[in-house]
């Protein structure tokens, strides 16, 4: 989990009614990068990579890890409303964009909801949107095991992604919180917004959404319906490979955004 | 001396025909069991008998009949406890119909929850207590009810249910969670201002200070009886911050029981109560405490543990049949030595309500009534006659 795994470095800044923990790295045009339900476990390989070429913004999103949240933030496009106000404090309008999961469905929502906000975006595997067949997989459910068990293919050894199985007290307290946020976002519907499919048609940035061909958490053609939803866009599908793309293929997920975002 | 120690019967209205080889497959008793386990027809017979019972335990002698809900569980099979409670209403004539209670944080119409408490207040001619619980965990689950909002939710609809009794109407409510353009329910409860209000727990402080603050009655489930302590003595230092006085009656503990005419054949008998203990709070902790249900600790708090009593810490699961007596979750015996165990009970927790727990897990019938008859008869006119202390002050 971010604050005990990272070499990144941390600060902590009052911006939008939150006092929100903020990790920047490298140089260069603005990237932000928006975690998932995790906090942004795995993530600091990649950023460190793409911090050669870019200001790499990762903040915490208001509610999880050491951010707080402000009173008035309980939905997703709540938060890409905080998004938009962020990216403005900090003068990086319009930005390079990378989400994953829940940071893809937020990336999507701040792309379709603010027009100029991003310049460019990337989806690893997004979720957000009503499923036209079967259900997102429902982690807050299962037992730590059978989460971990479907975090990753198992192709690509799984021991990586321990979110759920980590007894580190400051780990636990971690995901915790990260948990009960994604509860207070995403509980009802499950972590979908119904007006996404609707406002996705806006989008007029270059968008690209990669997904593991193995991916466990999302149904089947998932990733086909951003796709179709979103015009222009493009889609990159990764073998042998599982619902977290960074932990699992690193190397080609990185390859991938960089010749997206040059 | 004193008579004014109430005492109720309560069963949870299991549906008992699960056997340990069928639950044996399947993480919980909650949640995912699968209801193709379920017969409508045992239902029918159990139901039966359970309302026959309740009749029984006011003629014998019982203070009250208690009432309670659960959802996705053989464990519990009352889903809508107001239903319940209509029909007490008209079966039975004197005792106290306690509901505890309903769980407020699943209802997204808490002003009709309002007129329905209301309505059976009328019916019954004001024998109702109004319990109010947050729910448990697996009924979030059950419910899609959302674990981050449990307590906001509890404490919007405990007040929507205060205005709709003493506010008149028409009114308007903007709250977070329940908005009403013009509020009027015309069945009002017949007890004024409204039918007394409780709330139980198992160890959360947030309910005790919430419960003592307003002068609700507190029971305390199936704790240790020194945790049970510990929470009647929270509830004094709260009330006092309130400015309240704390009596017997804002007090309240349950305890399973089971009577037969030796103490052999109540041991014997009283084995039933364990697939009660095995089965009800067993179970995996994201079905227990789902995302957002316990509520957040401060981070400098990593590590310090302040809870008085572990939330489906399973140790009743784990307890053996004397253990589980020597802790007093289950009182098994004689009508003397069940009379002398709960004096001990209501004496040392100073309580003016005794909540027995005395149809559980497999009790065949003809067991339930005879416990019952043995309870209401003798037991409970020896407790009111021989204990002391309890019900006249703290």
């Amino acid at each position: 989990v971010v604050t005990t795994r990272t070499s990144l470095p941390e600060r902590f800044i009052d911006c939008c009614g939150s006092t929100v923990q903020l990790f920047v790295e490298g140089s260069g045009p603005p990237l932000l990068v928006l975690h998932d339900i995790d906090g942004g476990f795995g993530l600091v390989d990649l950023i460190s990579d793409l911090a050669a070429d870019y200001t790499v913004y990762l903040p915490s999103h208001p509610g999880f890890n050491r951010s707080s949240r402000p009173e008035w933030l309980e939905t997703v496009p709540d938060l890409a409303a905080w998004y938009v106000w962020f990216l403005g404090e900090m003068d990086i309008t319009p930005t390079a964009a990378i989400g994953f999961s829940l940071g893809g469905w937020l990336g999507a929502e701040i792309a379709a909801r603010s027009r100029g906000s991003l310049e460019r975006l990337v989806l690893v595997a997004p979720t957000g949107l009503k499923p036209v067949e079967g259900e997102i997989g429902d982690l807050l459910l299962m037992s730590p095991a059978e989460a971990h068990q479907i975090a990753c293919s198992p192709a690509d050894g799984n021991e990586a992604y321990s979110i759920f199985t980590d007894t580190d007290p400051v780990a636990k307290w971690l995901t915790d919180r990260n948990l009960s946020m994604t509860a207070r976002l995403g509980w009802r519907p499950f972590m979908h917004d119904p007006a996404l499919a609707g406002i996705l048609n806006g989008i007029a940035i270059p968008v690209q959404i990669v997904c593991g061909a193995n991916d466990e958490v999302l149904p089947p053609n998932y990733a086909e319906q951003y796709h179709a939803l979103i015009p222009g866009s493009r889609l990159s599908i990764i073998n042998e490979c599982g619902h977290f793309p960074h932990v699992a293929k690193p190397k080609e997920l990185l390859q991938s955004v960089r010749e997206f975002l040059s | 001396v004193s008579n004014d120690l109430m005492v109720y019967f309560f069963t949870e209205m299991p549906y008992s025909d699960i056997s340990d080889e069928q639950f044996a497959p399947f993480p919980s008793a909650r949640v995912t069991l699968p209801n193709r386990l379920f017969d409508p027809s045992i239902a029918h017979r159990l139901m039966g008998e359970y309302h026959d019972q309740y009749v029984w335990a006011e003629e014998c002698g019982f203070d009250g009949l208690m009432i309670n809900e659960h959802h996705s569980t053989p464990t519990c099979m009352d889903v809508q406890i107001n239903i319940s409670a209509g029909i007490l209403a008209r079966t039975t004539k004197r005792a106290k119909i306690l509901l505890l209670g309903n769980m407020l944080p699943i209802w997204d119409n808490p002003a009709r929850l309002a007129e329905e408490i209301a309505m059976v207040d009328v019916l019954s001619g004001g024998r109702t207590i109004c319990g109010i619980v947050r729910g448990i965990g697996p009924e979030s689950w059950a419910t899609n009810s959302n674990p981050v909002y449990n307590r906001e939710r509890f404490e919007e609809a405990h007040d929507v249910l205060i205005e709709c009794w003493t506010t008149p109407g028409p009114f308007r409510w903007e709250g977070k969670h329940y908005q009403y353009r013009t509020l009027n329910p015309w069945m009002l409860p017949l007890q004024k201002p409204h039918p007394p209000i409780w709330t139980p727990g198992t160890g959360s402080p947030a309910t005790v200070e919430w419960a003592a603050s307003r002068g609700y009655t507190y029971a305390a489930f199936l704790t240790p009886l020194d945790v049970a302590d510990k929470l009647f003595s929270l509830y004094r230092e709260y009330a006092e911050q309130a400015n309240r006085t704390v009596g017997p009656d804002n007090l309240a503990f349950m305890v399973n029981c089971v009577v037969a005419e030796t103490d052999d054949e109540a041991q014997e008998v009283g084995k039933a109560a364990l697939w009660r203990m095995r089965h009800a709070s067993g179970g995996p902790k994201e079905y227990w405490a789902p995302p957002g249900y316990v509520p957040e600790t401060p981070f400098e708090s990593i590590g310090v543990d302040t809870s008085i009593y572990k939330i489906g810490s399973g140790s009743l699961v784990k307890q053996t049949y004397q253990e589980l007596q020597d802790n007093a979750h289950l009182v098994v015996g004689s009508p003397t030595t069940v009379a002398r165990k709960l004096q001990e009970i209501v004496e040392r927790l100073k309580i003016g309500h005794l909540l027995l727990e005395a149809q559980m897990g497999t009790l065949a019938h003809g067991d339930a009534m005879r416990s019952i008859e043995l309870l209401g008869k003798e037991v409970i006119p020896s407790l009111k006659r021989e204990t002391v202390g309890a019900p006249s002050g703290p």
